[in-house]
């Protein structure tokens, strides 16, 4: 509001508004004074500046038309791997268990005693231990 | 009186002549003996250093291999591995900063206090050593046992197989019964050794070492038992060979006759 009223008080407003018409209405003021100098003097400004327009369109055309396939790309791009994850996952799954537990024939038998056997030398070794233990004796430090 | 002046004086240096070297000989004498004396604490300084890192070196040693045993050890629990392990591993240590404070020691009789130290010590290494070489048997017991339990089931199985087919297994069943019981109660005097052992401490020792004693009886028993068992189960074997061979071998002689 301060702005709008700040406007009309200026004496000089009256002159901005000569200075906007020289530039920008002028092209309808000076048909009666002067047609065929004003004429082709707005002609080559639009050539000159068209051309340009036309490329800075194209530009932003290729430019917004190159920014929707990269997106639509990369969105087609992004969905397969965030599904691939969900996919592979299953693929640990399978895991089958052998046979458990030996069998009873005969050689599984032996096996087994010749391992229990084996147990009990150990068990000879580790007794023998023991009593290494309840007999050791200290080196004399007197 | 010039002349008297020359004797005096001469008979003056002359005394000090024959009497410095006197009085020279009396330090170097005192000297000498300090010297071996030095000597002599420097030899039983360096002989008492050299036993003590001796019998230290032993029990560390020793105490480190306790520590590979409690790991290998399959039937205790976690808990009872670590409480185990930081005992040890505490002596250990004790150990290791007595020696590094024995090494430097250059006092005697701070370093006879400090060999006195390891005598004292001597409690802990002398109950740690049998009892947890008593837990090792203990649980090496329970692992054959459970062993044992399952060779027996499956001949269990074997004898009731054979009995399915009409072959007396009266005599296998016996041993089999006799091999049960053997392994029940290997594990039960396995068990109790443990039990007894895990709770004594440094502290009481030598008036726990009868507990050690005990316990050591009971894995020889826990052993016997086990070795009883396992006879049975190769009477058994035996016994399922020759039932077998003698349905085996009926079909194959069954020709012979008829010729």
């Amino acid at each position: 509001m301060a702005f709008l009223s700040a406007q009309p008080q200026t004496p000089v407003t009256p002159a901005p508004p000569a200075q906007t018409v020289a530039s920008t209405p002028p092209p309808a003021q000076t048909p009666p004074a002067s047609a065929p100098v004003s004429q082709p003097a707005p002609a080559p400004k639009s050539r000159g500046k068209s051309p340009l327009l036309m490329i800075i369109i194209a530009v932003v055309l290729l430019a917004v038309v190159g920014a929707g396939i990269f997106y639509i790309s990369s969105r087609k791009t992004a969905a397969p791997t965030a599904v691939a994850p969900t996919v592979t996952e299953p693929t640990p799954t399978p895991t089958v268990q052998g046979n458990a537990g030996g069998g009873t024939t005969d050689t599984d038998l032996d096996t087994e005693s010749q391992a229990i056997d084996s147990n009990l030398q150990s068990l000879d070794s580790d007794l023998t231990q023991v009593d290494q233990g309840l007999s050791d004796q200290q080196t004399n430090l007197q | 009186m010039k002349k008297l002046a020359i004797a005096i004086l001469s008979l003056i240096s002359g005394g000090i002549i024959c009497v410095v070297p006197a009085f020279a000989q009396t330090p170097t004498l005192q000297t000498s003996k300090q010297v071996a004396q030095i000597a002599r604490q420097a030899d039983r300084t360096t002989d008492l250093k050299s036993r003590a890192d001796s019998e230290i070196g032993r029990r560390v040693d020793k105490l480190t291999a306790l520590i590979s045993r409690i790991n290998a050890m399959k039937r205790l629990t976690n808990d009872q591995k670590t409480t185990l392990t930081t005992q040890v591993q505490t002596e250990i240590t004790n150990l290791q900063t007595l020696k590094t404070k024995i090494d430097a020691d250059t006092d005697l009789t701070m370093l006879q206090t400090d060999v006195k130290s390891i005598v004292n010590s001597y409690r802990v290494f002398a109950l740690f050593l049998p009892r947890i070489e008593v837990i090792a048997a203990g649980d090496r017991i329970l692992e054959t046992a459970d062993k044992a339990s399952t060779l027996a089931a499956k001949l269990q199985t074997r004898i009731s197989q054979a009995q399915a087919s009409g072959k007396d297994v009266s005599a296998l069943q016996t041993s089999l019964t006799d091999m049960q019981s053997k392994i029940t109660d290997a594990k039960t005097q396995s068990q109790n050794a443990i039990n007894t052992v895990m709770p004594l401490k440094p502290e009481d020792y030598p008036g726990n070492k009868g507990v050690l004693l005990s316990a050591r009886k009971l894995l020889q028993t826990a052993r016997q038992d086990l070795v009883d068992a396992i006879k049975d189960a190769k009477t058994i074997i035996q016994g399922l060979k020759t039932l077998e061979k003698g349905t085996t071998v009926s079909p194959t002689l069954t020709p012979t006759p008829s010729i």
